[in-house]
């Protein structure tokens, strides 16, 4: 017997946002009383899928696709020309890519043209955000509705002014947390802080997350080293939940440069943990920081710099941010969020019943 | 508190920014320069993939010979003995593939019995138990131990004037001993744990390797340097290069601390994986005294590291 819904991933892996964002859903519509199945390009033995897509038939209720890059599961929807409801991630422009790493390109470039073709499968859009919903509008897509990656947010506020340093004079740890990649401009953001360095000479730059590629890594540090900032930048590679909160704890500033973001994880988690942001304005980052950080439209070297040791030498704007980001962040608690993935399936799933 | 308008504060930062790149040269040139600096890097970085561009010949060579398996070959009667060719090739292909493999996989077997059986010496030696609890000892060259309080009080009295460089900084245990004293001191390390660890007491612990670090420091920058922890276990050639450097970026009255276990002190197993790395406090002396120092040995309370050494300088630097 088919189950109600069908959740589709090309895979499901350990630490992968998608991956949990699907396991949180198939956790909220079996706790609704719905039969779930989730269906991955290949199976493996400790992902927890219950099929092979090669196996899938297309028959349950409702089928929901998380679609980011080109994939195999996305290619047998449209095969099968089945009727699906598209979570969409947004898709990194392939242009960030062509250079440093032409394979990756060529799959969100696949990715793209099976989001067009989707569109006509697609029954309704989920996007992680308003800027992700537009896409889909613009795509033909009348039926869309907002609803964010769902996640436990890990937050250890600590009491007001405790997490804070005493004295930020000359110093500070400015944080980035993501994927070293090149639409995550993190060479924006060594390059503001060696300007920084120079109004702050003790200040630190910590850069959390794996390179992908890893030549874009490679030239990250030859940058440090040309702009003679290497020994204050730290590359602390892919971390545990626990490191990660320790580093929003133990950082005065996070900073993003990034030029695509679907959504903005690192952001929210930063507010969540009551670290001011200071994030350049592009794709869905200034709906997802709102008026809880300072978000800026010129991330040239010297601009990106004064923000950044604007809020390092200013207690009183790091506490207004503070305040205003934890309380911001409440807007994706796992209970307010997954409150909005459930309105947004609700009528598709319990037709019939 | 009252309420701060964001936008405003943002809208200030940008006009300060325009503001100053009209104003001050220096900061319109260092921007233009940063700007330079990545694009020549990512110029170079990316032209990397010029050789996968070239290197796509292969795949497409590779792809074009590649059989699909969905598309029969053909069934008319020419072709039957072709196909009856490839099939007897292909056994006898496969056949040879796997008597390599097994012979391939009887070598590895018997390589990794000898290595077992070696092992199992070693443990035996190291009195390992086999019950999952590590003994004493074990580890100690891949992650270097933290300094003792003896070490680390030590240490610390013995440093001289500042500024003072602790390689490696580990934890930062020295430098925080050091910092209580009033002397201005940072560390250098290179394990980013390790790197948190030090941030999360807010002491002075930079990320980086020893030596580049070293490098790039000014001549005669530094009052004092103190080597620990990892360089008990680099091989001779990087210690002398390391004192050579040292040397150079030490103030004329400058000092040279050294806080180094024994090599000849080390448990069987660590001296089995750690033969030809690391030098005694002894050698360390000698060396110092021909680098041009004055160098002499300080018993220390320590189990471990039971002697530091103490090298002032007598003579001039001379670059290597």
């Amino acid at each position: 017997m088919s189950p109600t819904v069908d959740l589709l991933i090309p895979q499901m892996a350990t630490g992968d946002a998608t991956s949990n964002h699907t396991r949180l859903i198939q956790q909220l519509l079996e706790e609704k009383g719905l039969e779930t199945r989730v269906v991955v390009e290949r199976k493996s033995r400790s992902d927890g899928s219950d099929l092979s897509v090669e196996k899938w038939k297309g028959d349950a209720r409702v089928s929901i696709l998380q679609h980011s890059i080109g994939s195999e599961v996305a290619q047998f929807v449209i095969r099968k020309k089945t009727p699906v409801v598209l979570n969409y991630h947004n898709i990194t422009p392939a242009s960030y890519f062509q250079s440093w790493q032409p394979e990756l390109a060529k799959s969100v470039e696949r990715g793209r043209q099976q989001l067009g073709q989707l569109a006509r499968l697609t029954r309704r859009g989920i996007a992680d955000s308003e800027f992700n919903a537009q896409e889909l509008r613009d795509l033909g897509i009348d039926d869309v509705v907002v609803a964010p990656v769902l996640w436990k947010l890990g937050s250890g506020v600590p009491p007001s002014g405790q997490g804070d340093s005493t004295d930020l004079d000359g110093g500070g740890t400015v944080l980035f947390v993501g994927r070293l990649a090149p639409n995550k401009c993190q060479h924006d953001l060594i390059a503001a802080f060696a300007v920084l360095s120079r109004f702050r000479p003790e200040a630190r730059l910590v850069l959390v997350g794996q390179a992908s590629p890893p030549q874009y890594l490679h030239s990250l540090k030859s940058l440090a080293r040309r702009l003679g900032v290497h020994s204050r930048v730290v590359f602390a590679g892919k971390v545990s939940d626990k490191n990660l909160l320790q580093w929003y704890q133990l950082s005065d500033v996070l900073a993003c440069t990034s030029e695509h973001e679907g959504f903005g994880v690192p952001l929210v988690e930063a507010m969540a943990n009551g670290l001011p942001v200071v994030a350049y304005d592009a794709a869905a980052v200034a709906e997802t920081v709102q008026d809880a950080g300072i978000v800026i439209r010129d991330k040239r070297p010297v601009t990106m710099a004064l923000a950044l040791h604007r809020v390092l030498s200013d207690g009183q704007l790091r506490q207004s941010l503070r305040d205003r980001g934890v309380k911001s962040a409440q807007r994706f608690d796992i209970s307010v969020t997954r409150e909005q993935m459930w309105i947004a399936l609700k009528d598709l799933v319990e037709v019939g019943d | 508190m009252s309420e701060l308008d964001l936008k405003q504060v943002s809208a200030e930062i940008e006009a300060d920014a325009d503001k100053r790149r009209r104003q001050d040269r220096e900061i319109a040139q260092l921007e233009h320069d940063i700007e330079q600096a990545w694009a020549d890097i990512a110029e170079s970085e990316s032209s990397l993939h010029v050789i996968d561009e070239d290197g796509d010949f292969l795949n497409q060579a590779a792809n074009l010979a590649s059989l699909d398996p969905h598309v029969p070959i053909g069934s008319r009667r020419g072709l039957r003995g072709v196909k009856w060719l490839v099939r007897k090739l292909s056994y006898w292909y496969a056949r040879f593939l796997t008597d390599q493999f097994n012979v391939f996989a009887g070598v590895l077997i018997r390589h990794l019995r000898n290595v077992e059986t070696r092992l199992g010496r070693l443990e035996g030696a190291a009195g390992y138990l086999g019950d999952g609890t590590v003994p004493a000892g074990f580890g100690v060259l891949d992650s270097p131990l933290e300094p003792s309080s003896e070490v680390v009080s030590h240490v610390a009295g013995l440093a001289g004037s500042g500024p003072c460089l602790v390689l490696s900084g580990g934890k930062g245990a020295i430098v925080e001993a050091i910092s209580q004293r009033g002397i201005s001191v940072h560390g250098v390390e290179q394990d980013p744990d390790r790197v948190l660890a030090g941030l999360r007491r807010r002491l002075d612990i930079r990320a980086g390797g020893v030596l580049p670090h070293l490098v790039g420091a000014e001549d005669g920058e530094f009052g004092t340097i103190v080597l620990t922890g990892f360089v008990e276990t680099l091989p001779l050639r990087d210690l002398v290069g390391m004192v050579n450097q040292a040397s150079l970026k030490l103030k004329k009255t400058g000092r040279i601390v050294v806080a180094v276990a024994d090599p000849a002190a080390r448990a069987r197993v660590d001296a089995e994986l750690g033969s030809g790395l690391g030098i005694s406090p002894v050698t360390w002396r000698h060396l110092l005294e021909q680098a041009g120092f004055d160098a002499s040995l300080e018993p220390c309370s320590d189990s471990r590291i039971t002697e530091i050494v103490v090298a002032q300088r007598t003579a001039p630097p001379s670059r290597p």
